[in-house]
């Protein structure tokens, strides 16, 4: 395991793919910078007129726009500074709101951070409970109904199902009035600084919270299930049992935490997936978070404002991917070591 | 009394395609500090006959019969009474080479964890007691600290074994111990099992598709084919001389010890073994056996005294002729015997009478 | 994993010829054999495949919209879906007239969701060709030839793998502009990575199978190798994989249209959803607006979930039974 001699630094395995692993990364994000950089470049003729295509934009705004690319100077040039500009954290002026787009985006993130961070804690500790208890008892009743709950949450689209959690319990049905909010972080006039605010936020996040959480419970149920099901044929359960061990534990110590394995990556690499449902459930909840804006400025639409928060998700999912791979390596002493 | 006796034990395990008896009426006794080899090609029931020791069978498998262990009947135990004599009166060292160890977990924390099931010691008495245990059989005790994917083949047999001696069992059974390692190794391996056994005074259900291996490490042999016994007694004997044409299909197969060439290739036994849902009529060996007669398909023989304290499951044997089981060719015995013949142990002789068994 | 539906073209040569239709002329081609043990296979798979209840289900449902997305025009007017004609009151509930209600001009709801299915079919259709041609092209390549074409190939699919698939669609939608074919695009330009890496598993396991070295040494150029031994057996693995495709693409091309990135001049499933949601059906509680069109890409979506799942268990043995 010694990873250097005396004269030359020889790398583990462990480090080397390591290393590969960040160089993948890093070579993942300047993807992300070239393509946008070309994205309103390749297309055929002008690209500021090709950004405010068949839509009434000031002639003004055109010459900022054009001034901003920087075009007229030679491609290479360009890049450099679209380069220089983006990891300076200058990603533009937007079109919607006349500020910098750097800014809009801060004052939206933590909206975002919340909504996403709480439905993925719950969704993930009921659907890996799911998926474990349909797998141990397997056929079972509760197996079923699960399995074909979930089946049928993988089928729809998640902001559908919030517009219909939204009629149920936000507007209402028939005589039965509503009973959370329809939209927004907050009501109007309530401090937030204090319970009554926590507490009306709380009200406010129910429902978008509830429906992130349903649609991806149904996928790590699956996963989970599956991954425990290859996993209780392992001969290494039989010994387990043979040691005296009740099923329950050879369950909890053995079973779960190598099944568990394959679920942690998914559930990182499921960021790109998870961020795909933001924006939609944002925009039905009016949720003044990152995806609503990914509506609005779309809507507008809003090009540099659409590629700032672009070059943001694709950043935080690379940035999850590269975590899901250490921690991997952290959990499975399989790589750790080898 | 037998520390282990099995009695006309039946496992039939539920399939989706029809229920397949994979034992089939199997009586079997061991005393304490004996060894008994349980030989048999694959889908012969001998691993179900070491699951069922432990009753480690598939929930939903049904079973007939009584496995006393200790006097006591385990098919019947309640699950509480199960779980402390599992590993306390009879530990298994299962096919350690490949997946019988947790790769997520150090090994050491997987002896450790057996001992704190069935004794309240600390947590360092336990340490201390796992490096005890992998000194016991040939590891360093800084081994305990180390993954199974960081050891060899031989290495993780070696901390299997270290496993099952944990809570100090009279018996151990070994399930295929030195399948998938080198021949090296699998000769240490059992070196290292048989000098356990005499140390400790265990006694050793040893099961192997290997018959060169039992007649060299065991006292007595049974021979298992399509879930019964076709044939029992003292090693050396049903080694060099086979009552039963399977038995000497078996031993011509492994004319020594690891030779992988012969193993492809057993002598004289054409065909596949039956499938147990479907077994042939009457001696359910008869489609393959090189000396079956005109009753073979229509009698299933029981086990009859074949002389040298054995008995075999023949009808050559019944009527009195089992030299006929030897001298058809083209494989005379004797040509392919092992160098090293094993041990010669006391096969007790049981009276002359067959044990009679039902035909279900 | 194999396919044991498919035997190895040079492997299993004995058995066919025994079996070969009469119909064929009398000095078989080798490549006639291939083609009928081929059909055997087929059908094999699909006396397999019929037993599969949940699969026929799936079947039964799949074959409902297409049939009615084709009969479309049979069975509701085109005229019925402009607005000027429009002769209900907006936003009516469930009546004789109109079983599902109306939208916010006075449509028929139920003629709106019949129609609809022929663009979510389409698209979902569209993209999962495109996205399989490109998942095959790039898997075949990488694995066959291996090397740095690997290496750059997977790179690239890893790339796609990573991009979190929603944002990325929109801003290609957003600059290709909202049209059928360019929805329809940018769903497969974005949804191949998982094919190209499954085809590429099963190029490599195949191209370093015996006969392949064989064929290659007898002086088989690569042409013929993809052709001829590579593309037969992973055929039935892009097949099962399509059908899954399919089902991501329907739902793709319901949030994109959601989002108002869809075909403005045509009426889809989500341009349906997208118009009920921002014209407020749902905060005047208009579930009849919103209810159908939902439960059409659930049911079309689930139908091809099971078709795939069942298509898995006959194609790999080794998940039956899951």
């Amino acid at each position: 395991m010694a990873a250097t001699s005396t004269r030359t630094f020889r790398p583990s395995a462990g480090q080397r793919r390591l290393g590969a692993k960040l160089i993948g990364a890093a070579l993942s994000l300047a993807f992300v910078l070239v393509f946008n950089f070309f994205l309103f470049r390749v297309l055929p003729g002008d690209p500021a007129k090709n950004l405010t295509r068949n839509r009434l934009v000031p002639a003004e705004q055109v010459e900022v726009l054009r001034e901003s690319f920087g075009l007229g100077k030679p491609l290479p040039q360009q890049f450099a500074q679209y380069v220089r500009d983006t990891l300076s954290g200058d990603l533009g002026i937007s079109y919607k709101f006349r500020r910098p787009v750097s800014e809009v985006i801060a004052e939206r993130i933590w909206p975002t951070v919340l909504l996403l961070g709480l439905s993925t804690l719950l969704s993930t500790a009921i659907g890996l409970w799911i998926g474990i208890r349909g797998a141990w008892r397997r056929n079972s009743v509760f197996d079923r109904v699960s399995l074909g709950a979930s089946l049928a949450l993988y089928a729809m689209p998640e902001f559908w199902l919030g517009i219909m959690l939204l009629i149920a319990f936000g507007v209402g049905v028939g005589p039965l009035p509503g009973l959370f909010p329809t939209g927004g972080l907050s009501s109007p006039d309530t401090e937030l600084a204090s319970l009554a605010g926590v507490a009306d936020v709380a009200r406010h996040l129910f429902l978008p919270c509830l429906t992130l959480t349903l649609a991806y419970i149904a996928e790590y149920a699956l996963v989970m299930r599956s991954s425990l099901l290859d996993e209780l044929t392992e001969d290494y359960l039989t010994t387990a049992r043979a040691k005296g061990l009740r099923d329950a534990l050879v369950l909890r110590r053995h079973a779960v935490p190598n099944a568990l394995l394959p679920t942690t990556t998914l559930i990182f690499l499921n960021l790109g997936f998870i961020v795909s449902g933001a924006i939609t459930i944002e925009t039905v909840y009016s949720w003044p978070g990152l995806g609503l804006l990914s509506y609005e400025a779309l809507r507008t639409p809003d090009y540099p404002l659409l590629q700032g928060v672009f070059l943001l998700f694709s950043a935080a999912v690379i940035i999850a991917n590269l975590i899901a791979d250490l921690l991997y390596a952290y959990l499975d002493p399989r790589v750790r070591t080898g | 009394m037998a520390l282990l006796a099995v009695n006309d034990l039946t496992v039939i395990y539920p399939a989706r395609a029809g229920a397949v008896p994979a034992v089939r009426g199997v009586d079997l006794t061991l005393e304490p500090g004996e060894t008994l080899g349980l030989a048999g090609g694959s889908g012969c029931g001998k691993s179900t006959m070491a699951a069922a020791v432990l009753r480690l069978l598939p929930p939903g498998t049904r079973t007939s019969g009584t496995v006393l262990l200790e006097g006591e009947d385990v098919l019947t135990m309640r699950p509480g009474r199960l779980r402390a004599v599992r590993w306390t009166e009879a530990a298994v060292v299962f096919q350690g080479a490949m997946h019988a160890l947790n790769p997520v977990r150090r090994v050491g924390d997987q002896i450790a964890e057996a001992i704190h099931l069935h004794d309240k010691v600390s947590d360092k008495r336990a340490a201390t007691r796992v490096g005890e245990l992998l000194e016991q059989v040939g590891l360093p005790a800084r081994r305990a600290s180390s993954y199974p994917h960081e050891l060899s083949g031989g290495q993780r047999q070696r901390v299997m074994i270290a496993m099952a001696l944990a809570c100090s069992p009279r018996l151990l059974i070994a399930d295929e111990p030195t399948t998938a390692l080198d021949v090296m190794v699998q000769a240490q391996v059992l070196t290292l099992l048989e000098e356990l056994r005499r140390e400790l005074g265990l006694a050793l259900l040893l099961i192997t598709h290997d018959l060169s291996v039992l007649a060299s490490t065991c006292e007595r042999i049974a021979v298992m084919y399509a879930g019964r016994i076709v044939e029992e007694g003292p090693a050396a004997k049903v080694f060099e001389a086979p009552a039963h044409p399977y038995t000497r299909a078996l031993a011509e197969a492994f004319p020594t010890i690891g030779d992988r060439a012969s193993r492809r290739n057993p002598h004289g036994l054409g065909g596949d073994p039956p499938d147990p849902r479907d077994l042939p009529s009457g001696c359910p060996f008869h489609p393959r056996c090189p000396v079956s007669i005109a009753v073979c398909p229509t009698l299933e023989v029981e086990l009859w005294p074949a002389g040298d304290g054995r008995r075999a499951a023949c009808v050559h044997v019944r009527d009195g002729h089992p030299e006929l089981v030897r001298q058809v060719p083209p494989h005379p015995v004797g040509e392919d015997a092992p160098a090293h013949p094993g041990p010669e142990g006391s096969g007790e002789p049981r009276g002359g009478a067959p044990v009679r068994r039902g035909m279900s | 994993m194999t396919q044991p539906t498919i035997e190895e073209p040079l492997g299993g040569a004995p058995h066919a010829d025994t079996t070969v239709p009469p119909s064929l002329p009398p000095q078989l081609s080798p490549r006639a054999i291939s083609r009928a043990r081929r059909r055997q296979a087929a059908a094999r798979a699909w006396q397999e495949y019929r037993r599969n209840s949940i699969g026929m289900v799936g079947l039964a449902i799949l074959v409902l919209f297409v049939a009615m997305a084709v009969f479309a025009p049979l069975l509701v007017p085109e005229s019925e879906l402009d607005v000027t004609k429009a002769t209900g009151a907006p936003f009516s509930p469930p009546s004789a007239e109109f079983p599902l209600g109306t939208d916010e001009s006075g449509r028929s709801v139920l003629a709106l969701t019949i129609w609809g299915s022929r663009v979510s079919l389409l698209v979902g259709f569209l993209a999962s060709v495109i996205s399989v041609v490109i998942g095959s092209v790039v898997g075949i390549a990488a694995g066959h030839f291996g090397r740095w074409t690997d290496s750059l190939l997977m790179r690239v699919t890893d790339w796609f793998l990573v991009i979190p698939f929603l944002p990325l669609a929109i801003v290609l939608a957003t600059v290709l502009g909202p049209s059928l074919a360019n929805i329809a695009f940018v769903i497969g330009i974005t949804s191949w990575p998982g094919t190209a890496r499954i085809v590429r598993a099963q190029a490599l396991a195949v191209t370093s199978r015996p006969y392949i070295e064989r064929a290659r040494a007898l002086g088989a150029g690569d042409w013929h190798l993809i052709t001829r031994h590579i593309l037969p057996n992973v055929v039935p693995l892009i097949f099962a994989n399509t059908v899954l495709i399919v089902a991501v693409a329907i739902l793709s091309e319901t949030t994109l249209a959601f989002l108002g990135l869809g075909d403005p001049l045509r009426v889809s499933w989500g341009s349906m959803l997208d118009a009920a949601f921002t014209q407020g059906a749902a905060s005047i509680g208009a579930w009849w607006y919103l209810v159908p069109p939902g439960v059409a890409i659930l049911l079309v979506v689930l139908a091809f979930t099971m078709i795939g799942q069942a298509l898995e268990s006959v194609l790999n043995p080794r998940l039956r039974g899951r």
